[in-house]
């Protein structure tokens, strides 16, 4: 069979059965598994299987998903997320759409000092989410603005994709970091733009928070011990290089349980629950993301990235409407593979071909990080996806979610074009290293 | 025939359990997590097991929360499509996807089994505790089979007609 | 999926590999797949999956065990319990001389012959073992005395968890996606690697403080399933051995010019970069203190290591 049409039709088998309605992590994982049966054979298919249970669900930096969730299970249970919600409502009277806005600041703050997406779309999926529901936003604006800013966090240094992008690229790690800082502060900026554009539209998406007196507005501060404590928690320890990231989530989790049981709010059954909650949660985000994992095996085991990026790089074209080609190609493979395989699969073909044609590769790799930021909301293979359907309340469906996400990513597209028009922008900072 | 029922409600038991186990794996993590970080920071003495002890809880966190997440109406579909369908196609298709989760179960259940076996059989150890790995990598075959089991149970209920799980797309976060 | 010797059909070899583009064995196995092809006129084809990106280096050893990949390049330290000594002496401290090792170890009697039979048990035949020189501690702050190790964390791998504590450093294991930051932030003080890695992959951007010592030769063999070599066409099967026989000299070859080349470019970077070749009265002490280790293995290993310390007379 020729690539181009094994590759439909693993791409179509997956579609049909998740348009049927069949749970996704099947959807991925079964098809994966059928088609490493015809190429493999019983046996070496229940090998690859095994291997890669076993490896992903013993992945380090993924240990930071359920540390988040369950930090942020505690901080309910605590009253600490209200408190947090309390007060930024109290300050932020006025303005529609506002807490939406604050939530992508806060995504930029935490993506400073955080490593992984996936930890920071679970930490704002647990905390800010219902929230943003519960003060009656629009569901796909509340989704899509969670989503936008848990993925600025690869994009805004420190960045463990970025490390992986340097690493196999051989660009200098230190400027590649320093790269993403501007494109991650104009792409919040942006998603900051979308949601006012959203509520300028149709202003029933998102309250206006409730007038209140300037009495009250300080008195609410008196609350923000307790949560600024914990955010210096976790975001002080990773900054002082007391914890690494991955660390950092646990020693929250902890910190928030301590905070509820301070306050005499935690009971057994609570803490079961709690833990119960998260276990369910993530139980449900992994099966479906090794599933995807088992996608990105097989594609790779054809080949079949490679073999596109072959046939882009034979193209005789001007190298911009290539540098197009390449952005539109990332956007159909970030459909259905991982970033970590985006990355290693893709590179080692093209550092070549953009050097030959002169294209800075710290450029490049900034534009690739936006390209992965909406990689991670674009279905079959989206893990931000998941994790918001999962923390996301019962009434919240899957289209919502998918729905949301989509209209975000008109904002990262949009930076894209930016940064391919002014290059500056993204090498303008880590020229000043020297 | 009293037997015969008390299967289901057997197998759903077995979902909490596992669920109450994984719940335990994941205190264990959080805090296997801090003690690392307090030995390495506050007393400059890291201890080399607290990473891949870490590493190793997650493993039961998923695996064995896979058929607790499925009996709470976890794992995802989604509604592109079934919404506009008849109670009737829609209760196919639900036995349609409630078959393939089985399908699915079924056979990483055997990889689980063969990867733990392999490890059983030639006694490999992890590299910093030194745990036999068949008592860490057990766990995926158990996840698995719990979760087949617990996806018949859900295909008996739908054949029942019991509406609420025939309702697609669940994946709530319970609160 | 063992080939059949009659047909004269194409035969395709999965080859998994570990590394960036400029690691050394991932070039070594770039002219291999080369080669292959070239050599038997397109009856071989070679699919090169690099940079672990189907399988992982940990893993390597069984995806060639369970023929997933036909081709691998494994590190033998991942394996104490299946390579037994072989993992034990292949990433030890001061094993042996990278170079040297490189000229003789296929000679009759030599480390091939020691290490071969250990892969063969596990269905593995053992094709080529490049070595990485100069695996060195690189760090934060300057380490030039033993004492100098005392409290300073360090990333490793396990292999190297005991020397580490003898020479009186904290040996950590992170995963190097995080070792970057963990430096940059003070988490670690640094870590050990090979001097090419460390360059490559700009480590000592936040780790400047190289200690030229030759502390390890990152050891990693390139093995296949044996049932499918033995299982390869008389004519090709031969020509697959002699191809990795061939490549082997050329990476040895190569490898020493290009370490020395990364060396200097390390200490052209002075004053950003310090590349301190620790002076032999100071190496006596470090490797003094490594007495404990040695001893650990002479009783753990026997005969075995009697053996291995007589091949490596030969090696160094
Ligand atoms: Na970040
Ligand atoms: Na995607």
């Amino acid at each position: 069979m020729d690539w181009y049409a094994f590759a439909g039709l693993l791409a179509c088998l997956v579609a049909v059965l998740i348009v049927l309605g069949v749970p996704v992590a099947v959807s991925l994982g079964l098809t994966s598994a059928l088609f490493l049966l015809g190429e493999l054979g019983l046996d070496r298919t229940l090998a690859v299987l095994g291997t890669e249970f076993f490896e992903f669900w013993t992945n380090y930096p993924l240990i930071a998903v359920p540390l988040f969730i369950l930090m942020g299970e505690f901080l309910f249970v605590g009253g600490t997320a209200d408190d947090i919600f309390d007060i930024a409502s109290k300050w932020l009277q006025g303005i529609r759409g506002g807490l939406a806005i604050v939530t992508i600041g806060a995504g930029a703050i935490f993506g400073a000092l955080s490593g992984s997406s996936l930890a920071a779309v679970s930490t704002f999926g647990i905390l800010a989410l219902p929230k943003l529901l519960e003060r009656g936003y629009d569901k796909r604006l509340a989704v899509g603005a969670v989503a936008s800013a848990g993925g600025l966090d690869h994009l805004i240094p420190p960045s463990i994709l970025m490390v992986l992008y340097a690493s196999v690229t051989e660009v200098s790690v230190g400027k590649m970091l320093m790269a993403g800082f501007i494109p991650g502060l104009i792409l919040a900026g942006a998603f900051g733009l979308v949601v006012w554009g959203w509520v300028w539209w149709t202003p029933q998406a998102a309250p206006r928070e409730p007038a209140v007196s300037w009495a009250e507005r300080l008195g609410v501060l008196r609350k923000a011990g307790v949560p600024l404590l914990l955010v210096l928690a976790v975001l002080g320890s990773i900054y002082l290089g007391v914890a690494t990231a991955t660390e950092a989530a646990g020693i929250g989790a902890l910190a928030s349980l301590g905070v509820a049981m301070a306050r005499r709010k935690v009971t057994v059954e609570r803490l079961w629950q709690g833990l119960q909650h998260t276990v369910q949660t993530t139980a449900f985000i992994m099966l479906i993301a090794v599933g995807g994992k088992l996608l990105s095996w097989v594609l790779t085991y054809h080949q079949i990235p490679q073999r596109l990026v072959d046939v882009l790089v034979q193209a005789e074209v001007n190298r911009w409407v290539l540098m197009i080609a390449f952005q539109l190609m990332y956007i159909v493979l970030g459909m259905f593979i991982d970033p970590v395989s985006m990355i290693i699969v893709t590179m080692p073909v093209l550092v070549p071909v953009l050097t030959a044609l002169h294209f800075d590769l710290i450029w490049f790799g900034v534009l690739l990080m936006v390209n992965i930021e909406m990689a991670l909301i674009t279905p079959p293979v989206g893990f931000s996806l998941y994790i918001l359907k999962g923390l996301a309340p019962e009434d919240v469906t899957f289209n919502d979610v998918m729905a949301g996400c989509l209209i975000f990513a008109l904002a990262d597209l949009a930076v894209i074009a930016i940064l391919m028009v002014f290059p500056e922008l993204v090498l303008w900072l880590p020229r000043t290293m020297g | 025939m009293g037997g015969l029922r008390t299967v289901p409600a057997t197998i759903e038991r077995l979902s909490e359990v596992l669920a109450r186990i994984a719940g335990v794996a994941l205190l264990g993590m959080m805090l296997v997590v801090c003690y690392g970080v307090v030995m390495r920071y506050a007393l400059r003495s890291p201890v080399a097991w607290a990473n891949e002890f870490a590493r190793f809880s997650f493993l039961p966190v998923v695996a064995l929360g896979l058929a607790y997440a499925l009996r709470h109406g976890a794992h995802v579909a989604t509604e592109v499509f079934t919404g506009v369908l008849s109670a009737r196609a829609r209760k196919g298709l639900h036995l349609l996807s409630v078959t393939l989760f089985v399908a699915y179960g079924v056979l990483s259940c055997w990889a689980g089994w063969r990867l733990a076996s392999i490890a059983f059989a030639q006694g490999l150890r992890s590299d910093e505790a030194e745990i036999p790995l068949v008592l860490v990598q057990a766990v995926i075959p158990i996840g698995f089979l719990a979760l087949s089991l617990q996806a018949l149970v859900q295909a008996g209920k739908a054949l029942r007609g019991d509406a609420r799980q025939t309702r697609p797309s669940n994946g709530a976060h319970p609160r | 999926w063992v080939p059949r010797a009659e047909s004269a059909e194409p035969i395709t070899i999965k080859m998994a590999s570990y590394g960036g583009p400029s690691y050394p064995i991932r070039i070594h196995l770039e002219t291999v797949k080369e080669m292959l092809e070239k050599r038997s006129n397109g009856r071989i084809k070679v699919d090169h999956y690099p940079a672990e990106s189907l399988v992982k280096l940990a893993k390597a050893f069984d995806a060639v065990i369970d023929n997933v990949v036909q081709i691998a390049l494994t590190s033998a330290a991942y394996e104490p319990k299946r390579m037994a000594v072989v993992a034990a002496v292949a990433n030890s401290p001061w094993n042996w001389d990278a170079y040297k090792f490189g000229e003789h170890y296929r000679e009759p009697g030599s480390f091939y012959d020691f290490a071969a039979p250990y892969f063969e048990k596990n269905g593995l035949k053992l094709m080529s073992w490049p070595n990485v020189p100069h695996g060195e501690v690189f760090s934060s702050k300057p380490i030039r005395k033993l004492e100098d190790f005392k409290g300073k964390m360090l990333r490793t791998v396990s292999s190297l968890k005991d020397p580490l504590k003898l020479l009186g450093a904290e040996p950590i294991f992170i995963p190097t996606s995080e070792l970057f930051n963990a430096i940059q932030r003070g988490t670690v003080d640094g870590g050990t690697l090979a001097i090419s890695s460390i360059f490559s992959e700009k480590y000592f951007e936040v780790a400047p403080h190289i200690q030229i010592a030759n502390l390890y030769t990152g050891s990693l063999p390139v093995i296949m399933n044996l049932k499918f070599f033995n299982g390869l066409p008389q004519d090709m099967r031969a020509l697959v051995w002699e191809t990795f026989v061939e490549a082997d000299k050329q990476y040895y070859r190569r490898i020493r010019q290009d370490t020395t080349e990364v060396i200097n470019q390390l200490k052209s970077m002075k004053p950003k970069v310090e590349v301190y070749e620790v002076p032999a009265e100071e190496l006596a002490r470090w490797k003094a203190a490594l007495k404990p280790f040695y001893d650990e293995m002479a009783k753990t290993w026997g005969a075995d290591w009697t053996r291995f310390e007589k091949i490596r007379e030969t090696l160094k």
